[in-house]
Order: C-alpha cells, then sequence, then structure tokens
C-alpha cells in the first residue's frame, strides 16, 4: 500500500492539497479501520474476522465469552492503540515543524522525562510498604495514582518549558534546553533508583515498558476526551505550522505571532504526550517516526494534510505493534516499547531505502 | 497616503541585556517614492542587515520612526506589518516537499481564513505573482528540485502575493552566477514599474546597483548613510570614500574597483576597438597604466589578423609581434626570450 501511495505522490500536480490528499487520507481511514478490526480478532483467542464485525455493527453473536474479550479487554486496548499512536505522531509532527529539526518528537521538550520523575516519586519515593501494596494491588497501569502521577510529572516540566518559552526569542535554544531539562529529570531517577529497593524498581522498570491494556473503559473516557481534543488543537493549528515551514523569520512577516504559536504547539504537544504517557507508559519512537512516512507517503508539507495522516499512521503503527506485541495463538504479551522500535524501525528503514527522498521531503 | 517609505530619526542597533544598546547606525533620515527600486550598499558590517530587519519590524528599532504609506509601523500588529511589507531574506528554505507553488501560496496566509483555504481572489493573485516572475514552467516542482535562480525567483513571487506596498530583499542576488543576478535585478526593477512598489533590495554588486537602481542608499562605517542617484554618488566621491581600502581604488570613470599595484612604466594601445580594450584591461591588470595611445614611447598597435588577433609592441622605432595576449605579456615582463 505504501509503495503505491508513494508512487501516486511523487505525481501528484503541484496545485496544492487537491483531491489526491484527500483520496489518500481516506484510503488510509479505510486501512486503518481494517487494521482496527484486524487488532480485535487476533489475540490469546481467536475470534473470526467476520464474527468481530458481525459483533461491532450491533449484531447478535452466540458467543457470550467472546463478546465480553472484545468489549471488556480487546475494544479498550484497541482504543488505547489508536489514541496513542495518533496523538504521539501529532505531537511529533508539531515538535519537528517548529523546531525545523527532522530529529525532534514529543519527548524532545523533557515531557517524557517529567512523567517519568513522577512515575518515579510514587513508585520509588513512596518508602512505606503500605503504598507498593496499594499499586500492586490496582495493577500497574490500572492505578490512577500512576496517571496522576505522570500527569502532574509532565505538566510541571511543560511548565517550565513555558517559562522559558516565553524568555526565549528562538526555538534552537528552547529545544537543546528541553534536552538538558530531560537529562536532569533521568538523572533524577537513576539516583532515586540506585538507593531503592530491588521490588521497587522492578514496578519502575515495569512501567517503563509501556503498555497497551491497562487502560479501563471508565479511564479511555478521560483519556479519549483529552487526545481528541488535543488532536483537534493541532489541526486549528495548521496555518501558522504551515507558515513555519519557511522559518520562524518569514512566518514573522507573514503576521504570525511567533511567542504566541509557540506556546499553542507547546501546550497541545504536551497534553498530547503527556496523556499517552499517563495512560500507557513512555511509548518512544512512533512520535518521531511517524511524521517521516506521513510526508513521504502523502508528498506534501501541507499540515492540513500532514495532522490527519501522521495520526491515521499512528494509529495503524500502533494497532500492528500491539497485534504482534500479543503474539496470536500464545498467552505472552510482549512490552510494546520495545515491539514498536523493533517492527518499526526496520519499517521506516526500509521505507527510507526505497523512496530515498526523507532528506529532501523534510 | 504617504511616500512608500518614510524613515526619520531611525537608530538603529540591539538592545542587549539590562538595557545596554549596541549602536550599529543613525540617525538615518532617508525615504522612497512608489514604484521606485532602491539598493542598499555597503561594506561587510556597516548594518544593512540590520536596517532592513529593522525596517521589516523583526528586530525592534532604538529609536526614531519607520513610516510605510503615512501608516507608522510602531502602530502596527504583526497582521496588519504582514499587509504592509513582505520581505526575501537569506535564511534557506529546508521543506522539499513544498512546491514552488505551494510555497508562492504561503504568501496569502495574511488574507486567508483559519485554515488558510485559498479563494478565488487568493488564486488570482497567486497566477498573477507566478506569471510576472516567469516562475510558471516550474510551479509544479518542489523547492528542492529548483537552481539557485530559479528559488530565489520563486521567493519573490512569494513576496509578490502578500501584495504589499513594499518588499525588502536581502542579498538576492548572493550565490547567483552573473546572468542570474543580472535577471533577478531586472526582474525587480521591472516590477517596482509595472506594480507601483517599492523595492530595497541589499546587494553587494556595486556595477548591478549602479546600472539598475533609481536610488542608491550607501551605509558608511561612520553609521551615516548617502542616499542619492547612483551617478551623483559616483562624482561626489561617496563610493570611493565607502569602500577604498588598502590595495583597493574606486575608478571614478569606469565605476569598478581597481587592485592597486605597484606603478610602472605606461603603455599606450592603438588599434581595433573590442581588441584594444581587451589589452588595455590586461596591461591595466599586470599594472602599466595605459596612456598615450601611437604616440607614446611604447605602445601596442592590436589588429585583427584572419580570425585571430594580432598584437605589435613597439618600442623606440622597432617592433615585435605577439600572437596572444600571454606572449605580449612575456615580452613586457621580460621572458620569453624576446630582447
Amino acid at each position: 500500500m505504501k509503495k503505491r501511495d508513494h508512487h501516486i505522490a511523487t505525481h501528484r500536480p503541484g496545485t496544492g492539497a487537491g483531491l489526491s490528499g484527500a483520496t489518500m487520507l481516506g484510503i488510509s481511514v479505510i486501512v486503518c479501520l481494517f487494521w482496527f478490526v484486524l487488532d480485535l480478532s487476533f489475540g490469546s483467542v481467536r475470534i473470526p474476522f467476520g464474527e468481530v464485525i458481525k459483533m461491532l455493527t450491533g449484531q447478535a453473536v452466540d458467543n457470550e465469552l467472546w463478546e465480553k474479550i472484545i468489549f471488556m479487554i480487546r475494544m479498550p486496548r484497541a482504543v488505547s492503540a489508536v489514541l496513542a499512536g495518533g496523538a504521539l505522531a501529532v505531537a511529533g509532527l508539531q515538535m519537528q515543524t517548529l523546531f525545523h529539526n527532522p530529529l525532534a518528537g514529543p519527548s524532545v521538550l523533557g515531557i517524557t522525562a517529567g512523567a517519568s520523575l513522577g512515575v518515579a516519586v510514587v513508585m520509588l519515593g513512596a518508602g512505606s510498604a503500605a503504598s507498593v501494596y496499594a499499586i500492586s494491588k490496582t495493577g500497574i497501569g490500572g492505578s490512577w495514582l500512576i496517571v496522576g502521577a505522570a500527569a502532574v510529572g509532565a505538566g510541571a516540566v511543560m511548565f517550565f518549558i513555558m517559562l522559558l518559552s516565553m524568555r526565549l526569542r528562538d526555538n534552537v535554544s528552547l529545544l537543546i534546553i528541553g534536552l538538558m531539562v530531560g537529562y536532569i529529570t533521568v538523572s533524577i531517577v537513576s539516583i532515586w533508583q540506585y538507593f531503592s529497593n530491588p521490588e521497587q524498581i522492578q514496578d519502575y522498570l515495569l512501567w517503563t515498558f509501556g503498555t497497551l491494556g491497562g487502560v479501563t473503559t471508565g479511564q479511555l473516557n478521560i483519556y479519549g476526551a483529552v487526545a481528541v481534543a488535543g488532536m483537534v488543537m493541532a489541526y486549528l493549528g495548521s496555518k501558522q505550522l504551515n507558515a513555519l515551514l519557511l522559518g520562524e523569520n518569514y512566518a514573522r512577516s507573514l503576521g504570525v505571532n511567533i511567542r504566541v504559536t509557540r506556546i499553542y504547539i507547546i501546550t497541545v504537544t504536551s497534553l498530547l504526550a503527556g496523556v499517552v504517557i499517563a495512560f500507557n507508559g513512555p511509548i518512544a519512537f512512533v512520535g518521531i517516526a511517524v511524521p517521516h512516512l506521513a510526508r513521504m507517503v502523502m508528498g506534501t508539507s501541507d499540515h492540513r494534510i500532514l495532522i490527519p495522516a501522521s495520526l491515521l499512521f499512528g494509529a495503524m503503527l500502533m494497532l500492528g505493534c500491539d497485534i504482534i506485541a500479543r503474539m496470536p495463538g500464545s498467552q505472552m504479551t510482549l512490552p510494546i516499547n520495545a515491539v514498536t522500535a523493533l517492527i518499526g524501525a526496520p519499517v521506516v528503514v526500509w521505507v527510507i531505502l526505497r523512496s530515498r527522498n526523507l532528506r529532501t521531503a523534510f | 497616503m504617504g511616500k512608500a517609505l518614510e524613515i526619520s530619526k531611525l537608530e538603529i542597533g540591539y538592545l542587549k541585556r539590562g538595557g545596554m544598546a549596541l549602536h550599529v547606525a543613525g540617525p538615518l533620515d532617508i525615504s522612497m517614492e512608489k514604484g521606485a527600486f532602491h539598493c542598499l550598499l555597503g561594506p561587510n558590517g556597516v548594518g544593512k542587515s540590520t536596517l532592513l530587519r529593522t525596517v521589516a519590524g523583526i528586530q525592534p528599532a532604538l529609536g526614531g520612526d519607520v513610516k510605510i504609506l503615512g501608516i507608522d509601523l510602531k502602530k502596527a500588529d504583526n497582521k496588519m506589518l504582514a499587509k504592509m511589507l513582505s520581505v526575501v531574506l537569506t535564511d534557506r528554505i529546508g521543506h522539499g516537499n513544498l512546491t514552488a507553488y505551494e510555497l508562492v501560496a504561503l504568501g496569502r496566509i495574511p488574507y486567508t481564513g483559519w485554515f488558510g483555504r485559498l479563494d478565488k481572489e487568493d488564486r488570482i493573485k497567486i497566477g498573477w505573482a507566478i506569471e510576472s516572475t516567469g516562475v510558471g514552467q516550474f510551479s509544479g516542482k518542489s523547492i528542492h528540485e529548483l537552481s539557485d535562480g530559479e528559488r530565489q525567483k520563486v521567493m519573490i513571487a512569494r513576496a509578490l502575493t502578500q501584495d504589499t506596498p513594499l518588499i525588502l530583499l536581502d542579498e538576492p542576488t548572493a550565490h547567483l552566477d552573473l546572468p542570474n543576478r543580472i535577471d533577478i535585478v531586472r526582474l525587480l526593477r521591472r516590477l517596482a514599474r509595472e506594480t507601483g512598489k517599492a523595492i530595497i533590495m541589499s546587494t553587494h554588486e556595486l556595477d548591478l546597483a549602479l546600472q539598475a537602481a533609481d536610488n542608491i542608499w550607501l551605509m558608511t562605517h561612520e553609521k551615516k548613510i548617502y542616499s542619492g542617484v547612483p551617478e551623483d554618488l559616483v562624482l561626489n566621491d561617496a563610493f570611493a570614500k565607502v569602500f577604498t581600502k588598502d590595495g583597493v581604488e574606486f575608478d571614478k570613470s569606469r565605476g569598478v574597483f581597481r587592485v592597486v599595484l605597484p606603478q610602472r612604466e605606461a603603455v599606450g594601445v592603438a588599434g581595433d576597438e573590442t581588441g584594444a580594450f581587451w589589452t588595455a584591461h590586461a596591461l591595466e591588470r599586470l599594472g602599466y597604466p595605459v596612456a598615450g595611445g601611437s604616440k607614446n614611447s611604447r605602445f601596442v598597435m592590436v589588429s585583427k589578423a584572419g580570425d585571430g588577433w594580432r598584437w605589435q609592441y613597439h618600442k623606440g622605432g622597432e617592433h615585435i609581434e605577439c600572437q596572444s595576449i600571454e606572449a605580449l605579456q612575456q615580452l613586457l615582463e621580460g621572458k620569453g626570450g624576446v630582447s
């Protein structure tokens, strides 16, 4: 599919984001839905594709267990895969455009590190046996405590970066400071780990592997609301992002208020990245890689196309990784964070080698 | 409606930490009319870019006023400013997925709605800008496929699309070869005439500026600015004062800079006009003043001979023939075994 799309992209007439962009987004939606149903169908218990569609369209299926598995377990998982993949990819796209840097992603502002610190404070710092017991009882990902801690950590770093961004004139300084804040936070966590009990470290490490399955239906409402709000906000900023393609000076000369735009983009990115980290753990890779895929496949720099495209490709990548992570037919589940890069990185390398236009496309 | 651009008592420079200011130039008092094409010249480091950036509102002025069509820039917000002036900067555009058309279309950002959707008027303006700059045949190409000259024209089309009374260009001819430089300057001059826009370009191309500019703004190391018609600035020695350095002098008779060499005995040149011009050119390059023609005690007579040229070097009644300027050079320098 990617190959064909790319072929179309290189021959797209240069008359702006025309029909072909919209058509390709339509195709992506259909493919994404297919992956979604496939994700629901696969797992330790194989449920036929057709039956899954029946259940989704509200028809009665003669198997109560299947219904439970689909709606109680796999549905929240698949939805959170879509949200995580989409949100991280959109956040990454915004960061790459804002910083004019192909290596930027949601993690460059230190938000991931901030969330990690928040979680570390709860898991490592809570020395009392009671709280550790409470966490392990509620289950790592399912705990509101962890979600809250990650959100507070991400929010604190975001607030700090925001204060700095009001003082700084240029984005490169901001990028470097974001990275430094990330390093500082990570090293605080590692010092903390050094002085912690092995059991506590194990809990923390489990969290860093990332999980898609820990989100409950109740949490999913909040997760979905925040993530969708963030994506809509990102789309509303697409004109400003397009202006930033020319660089800050040109954007300013086109009437874009750089400072306001920067704060807006950072807020949206923090929201998107923060909510994913809070519910799914620190999932790396997607935010950096997917925007490049979107640019190459869609053959445009127009954010009105790239934002929905990144969202869809991110969702597809996460759904695909989730299917692999659960190793269909077995009872085991691999940590999602390992799978995204293990499976995703070769895919990205393959696409780059095939199209050879990454450097020019960015 | 006032003049296209009016700069009065403008002080430019950089504000440093703690309220300290690094004063670059000023007070500057200059203005320009609609439909005029001005070139901003000056040695490196006198603040040409600072002046352009200050007028463009990219950096604040330390004092004084800038008015465009009578509107004070201090009273204009970002959005108003975007409709008053457009820029072509030296910043490199990295994103190669943009096609030339899409890049030109970004010039409509100040006029489009929330999502930047282009309406009919926007498309007409874009089409007009593409046509007037002659970038139509590669408007579908992505910008990384364009040559430097083509890309610069696309950037000019983008500025035109922004539909502003004033366009500022920071060294748009840098990195271009001579035909492209001339092409860009001619384009800018024609656009100023046809559209009534005021166009200012900073440059190091003195000869181009002398040929094409309606007016030259010449910035000096003394933090001042000379404004005048090119020929006046030549005749009143403004160029000579500003640019003269050790080893370089401004040749007022030709409007070019010359490398100063240790003077030698003069040589006369006579004969075919074109041949004599380049022979004199070579002699001056070698440090021989050219004077006196065939009346000089030694002179070169240039003539056409079939497909080529012939040089007769006369000295004290004798003459020696050379087949090329290189041979003539060796003769004059006393090499090549000719006495």
